[in-house]
């Protein structure tokens, strides 16, 4: 009897385990299709031959082997039944895998091992183009249009030949990074290490008076260092310690930060205080250390942050580039080509992240660089146009919204002059920021997409827009809401199509 | 109409040179909140809060802009339809409070000449690090016939009070302005530019 009773115990343990197993599962509702029925049938026909047994042992039906063999029966048959859907099952999978419907729609649990499967394939699809001796742009702008893989570095590759910072030829790679790379640690050296310093005095006030250059210089850094230590506070990133800091920087017993030069330094004061003839007292007046910049505090001698290092590119790009000089906002630009440089896998790419960042930073800005200069936003190349091309592809595609926004005098400049400047780079997160310049820089028609894209984040609320009145509109189009940004690029691509 | 949840609205602007806290003012009197992890704000920003002045509900529109001389050309077409404008310095930092002037002569510029216009010295919680004393922005501040405050978006001092002081100075033109001219007098001793709109050009400009 003690035997029967624990048998039953067991089986239906055993029962009770299957069903928790079902429904544990079968939660994600996606795969209620041919998933569901493999589950159902493993699990019921346990459960069917452990009820028959159950009931065989409980109520001691002794030993009908009618009654077992009708359930024995019917859980074999739905064992089967299971197999076979599970082998379709299998099936499917690997004629999806073949492409023959990729659908990004589709989101359940076997696509993910099939998109897998599609990354690595991508992954393989570059790396057969970057093997050639000469690599073929076209196709390159091609493939990398539908997103770089970060896997090793490839994207971090990818952005720098896309960006011309070195050549298609293969073999001339070495001598182009070189060549790069020392011209930049000259300019390190000649900018902020040993620039030699102001030779006249501090008060000439003579106009080309050396001193009345460095306090120059040390306006724009003002602005350049205000802006760094916000570059992206939401990621811990560039608050963190570069791997590859300066050496003659950062063990220059702080002399040579730029940072230094822009402290706001207060002079100690004492204040004397008399009390009657000859009795004197100084009392010395102890002031706070500076802890007002949060996080961004600069780093210990022989360290560095990365937002150090931003600093000083921009400020390098600032004295040579002396008509344009810094602009608030390039700081984002240049942030997340940094970030994909400085997280390259590939070590010796890493160690020069900081100067080949800076000439792709250099070579981008010479193609939006017009964006930022005031004198030219009426130009054919300047930010009022593009707003108005914005405007016009608006106009184009949906002009009900285009009329609801200018009923509301909601002008393109309340948002988009912020979405176009910075390349859309402050309305998205930074993983999402690095797909849509992919996108971005493969565009041989630089930059036409990103109108398409602006164009298709407004089609995409269209719905909030014609139903919202100003402000809320306002606050839409300006906090854009976080969306897939995949679905985004897709309408975009469909907006460039008409 | 039955849709409006307000009896009116102000459009408001914070001016200011780049890093004077701009938009964390905005920010701690929209959100009473107070981060220091802002990015720069490129063009133009926007927020929106509802008050409640002598039994009005007026519905505060606050446009909050970039500092740097580039977003000018920007920044200046938002001029034309402001009510008010606060123009910010910083306390510890004494260009900011230099450019003052400038800031001063571009609303002149660009600005409604009947604008109502209010000074703040902002981070004044950093009394360690002041160097633009009270008395320098009490002095400017009257030197221009403008209202004047030290406030902290930090501490939070005076910034819910500076705000409501800004629109009351709009609500009294706009009752001074529908109201008859006889009306008018009697309240004529709170502030001189608040003269009926024929003699356009406030006090201030003496």
């Amino acid at each position: 009897m003690s035997y029967k009773l624990a048998q039953m115990a067991l089986r239906s343990l055993t029962m009770a385990m299957m069903i928790l197993a079902f429904f544990f599962n079968s939660e994600d509702m996606d795969e209620l299709t041919i998933d569901l029925f493999t589950r159902l049938g493993v699990s019921g026909s346990y459960s069917i031959i452990t009820l028959g047994l159950l009931i065989e042992s409980g109520l001691q039906l002794k030993s009908d082997k009618l009654v077992e063999a009708i359930f024995l029966i019917s859980g074999i048959a739905l064992s089967l039944l299971s197999a076979t859907f599970s082998f379709i099952n299998f099936y499917a999978d690997e004629g999806f895998k073949q492409g023959k419907s990729v659908n990004s729609g589709i989101t359940s649990h076997k696509c993910i091992q099939c998109l897998k499967q599609q990354y690595f394939c991508r992954i393989k699809l570059f790396e057969g183009i970057l093997e050639k001796d000469v690599i073929d742009i076209g196709q390159l702008q091609k493939l990398a249009f539908n997103g770089v893989p970060e896997e090793k570095g490839l994207r971090s590759l990818v952005w720098k030949i896309l960006l011309h910072y070195i050549p298609t030829e293969k073999n001339s790679w070495d001598t182009t990074l070189h060549k790069k790379r020392q011209l930049y640690q000259q300019f390190i050296d000649e900018i902020i290490v040993s620039p030699g310093g102001p030779t006249d005095h501090p008060l000439n006030m003579s106009p080309d008076s050396s001193w009345s250059t460095y306090f120059k210089d040390n306006e724009v850094l003002l602005q350049i260092d205000k802006d760094v230590r916000r570059l992206c506070p939401d990621i811990s990133f560039f608050q963190s310690a570069t791997e590859f800091p300066c050496s003659e920087i950062v063990n220059s017993n702080g002399v040579k930060r730029l940072h230094k030069r822009v402290e706001q330094s207060v002079l100690k004061y004492s204040t004397l205080e008399r009390r009657g003839l000859g009795v004197a007292k100084l009392s010395n007046e102890i002031r706070r250390t500076d802890i007002s910049s949060g996080d961004y505090t600069p780093l210990n001698e022989g360290c560095e942050a990365h937002w150090e290092v931003v600093e000083r590119m921009l400020f390098l790009y600032a004295k040579l580039n002396p008509g344009q000089g810094y602009v608030q906002g390039m700081n984002e630009i240049i942030g997340p080509i940094y970030h994909t440089f400085a997280c390259d896998a590939n070590m010796e790419f890493r160690k020069y992240a900081e100067s080949d960042c800076f000439f792709c930073f250099t070579n981008l800005m010479s193609e939006i660089r017009d964006f930022f200069i005031r004198t030219l936003d009426e130009t054919e190349s300047g930010i009022n146009y593009m707003m108005g091309k914005l405007s016009d592809c608006l106009k184009k595609q949906d002009r009900a919204v285009w009329d609801r926004l200018k009923k509301q005098e909601l002008r393109p400049q309340y948002y988009s002059f912020r979405w176009l400047t910075l390349l859309l780079s402050q309305e998205f997160s930074l993983p999402d920021v690095e797909r849509i310049w992919d996108s971005l820089f493969a565009d041989a028609r630089r930059f036409d997409f990103l109108i398409f894209i602006c164009c298709a984040m407004i089609l995409l609320v269209r719905e909030n827009i014609l139903n919202g009145d100003f402000a809320s509109n306002v606050k839409l189009l300006q906090n854009f809401p976080p969306m897939d940004v995949t679905l985004i690029l897709n309408k975009a691509l469909e907006i460039s199509y008409t | 109409m039955a849709k409006k949840t307000y009896d009116l609205l102000f459009k408001l602007l914070l001016i200011g040179d780049s890093g004077v806290g701009k938009t964390c003012i905005l920010f701690r009197f929209s959100d009473n909140h107070f981060t220091t992890t802002f990015i720069s704000t490129i063009g133009i920003d926007f927020k929106i809060k509802t008050v409640e002045l002598r039994g009005k509900k007026i519905k505060l529109q606050i446009w909050d802009t970039a500092g740097q001389e580039r977003f000018h050309t920007i920044t200046t077409s938002y001029y034309r339809g402001a009510m008010g404008i606060m123009l910010v310095y910083d306390i510890t930092n004494e260009k900011t409070f230099d450019d003052i002037v400038k800031w001063l002569r571009n609303i002149d510029e660009h600005a409604n000449e009947d604008v109502e216009k209010m000074i703040l010295g902002n981070k004044c919680d950093m009394e360690d690090k002041r160097v633009v004393s009270k008395e320098r922005g009490e002095a400017i501040a009257r030197e221009h016939g403008i209202r004047f405050m030290e406030t902290s978006a930090k501490s939070n001092t005076n910034i819910e009070l500076a705000f409501s002081e800004l629109a009351e100075a709009i609500l009294d033109k706009s009752a001074g302005r529908e109201a008859d001219a006889d009306l008018a007098r009697i309240a004529v001793e709170r502030r001189p530019s608040r003269a009926p709109p024929a003699r356009a050009a406030p006090a201030c400009c003496s």
